[in-house]
């Protein structure tokens, strides 16, 4: 098991927040008595498929399912697009984006790009903090040489995608959207391989990402793209500060 | 032999997976779960090789509804 001060969700959230990943080969009972001495406002526990005993120990707690969390790698070997998607590939480009760039993605991901994620998924937040907290992550990303590449159709700017690697010959994409205007242009594929792209350009070995199991859409993509699923996390959070599951308030959306 | 409505909407249902109740000017983009982005290139191309068209990228990105699809594919000389 390890348990992670995840400081930064302070910022982002307003709570302090400690992240616990099991490991396949904790003792049920001695995570129970380490969870049961947590102090934090919100805390989120990962627990790997094929652990019932954990998943009931979980519930048992007061902790909530929220999401799965799957893992996913590419090899980048040649593999057959569909026609159609080859054909709009060849036709969008992506390019750096410049610091203006970077300002209209924060505009568009304010305006809620983002609505399958455990906190925007969660009623004890507002969809506001859900696109700060992506906002920041970006942001500190990019402080660490990660890049930004808006995706573009002739002259205009549909969506984006943040590159970058986490080890030699691997990348992680781990952000890509469509802007409103195209969000339901059916291009979010073209988005997603070009980020494969970008990685082969770059002589990568391998793409690797994480994916959540609220976004059907882009688990069906990855799927599409010939992306062989790694590993599975099943997401709970439990809330210590009090606060609504109540979801009626949030569906103003 | 199929008249071209009965081919779009064997389209639909067949990319879809639903059946002919479904398909009226409420079907947008979006509003079942199979009609994502997969969904969407699963479409364009079937009514490409159904009516042996080729879209623009502009007209795909369009496509946003059955009704749409509709106003999309009388550019190609597709009528219904």
């Amino acid at each position: 098991m390890k348990i992670i001060d995840a400081y930064w969700e302070k910022r982002n959230l307003g709570v302090d927040c400690m992240e616990i990943v099991l490991q396949e080969d904790d003792s049920i009972s001695e995570v129970e008595e380490q969870l049961l001495r947590l102090k934090a406002g919100y805390l989120v526990l990962k627990i790997p498929s094929g652990m019932p005993k954990a998943m009931c120990m979980a519930e048992r707690l007061g902790y909530r399912f929220i999401e799965g969390s799957i893992e996913v790698t590419n090899n980048l070997q040649p593999y057959p697009l569909p026609p159609l998607v080859e054909r709009l590939n060849a036709k969008i480009s992506h390019k750096p984006m410049s610091a203006a760039d970077i300002e209209i993605m924060y505009a568009e991901i304010s305006k809620g790009m983002f609505t399958t994620d455990r906190i925007s998924m969660d009623p004890h937040f507002t969809p506001e903090q859900a696109a700060r907290r992506y906002i920041n992550w970006i942001d500190d990303e990019l402080q660490r040489g990660s890049i930004a590449y808006k995706v573009v159709n002739k002259d205009k700017d549909i969506g984006f995608f943040i590159y970058k690697e986490t080890a030699l010959g691997i990348c992680y994409p781990f952000l890509v959207g469509m802007y409103e205007k195209y969000a339901k242009s059916g291009l979010g594929i073209v988005a997603i391989y070009k980020a494969m792209e970008e990685a082969c350009n770059r002589g990568m070995k391998q793409v690797s990402t994480v994916l959540s199991t609220n976004n059907r859409a882009t688990v069906r993509i990855h799927s599409m793209l010939g992306y062989v699923f790694e590993k599975i996390n099943y997401v709970y959070v439990k809330h210590t500060n009090g606060g609504t599951d109540d979801d009626e308030s949030r569906k103003i959306r | 032999m199929m008249t071209n409505l009965e081919k779009y909407d064997d389209a639909f249902m067949t990319t879809f997976q639903v059946d002919t109740g479904n398909l009226n000017n409420t079907l947008v983009y979006q509003a079942i779960s199979t009609w994502d982005s997969v969904g969407h290139m699963t479409l364009i191309a079937s009514l490409e090789e159904t009516f042996s068209i080729s879209m623009d990228i502009e007209d795909i990105i369009d496509f946003s509804s059955y009704l749409k699809g509709k106003e999309i594919l009388g550019k190609y000389g597709v009528y219904f």
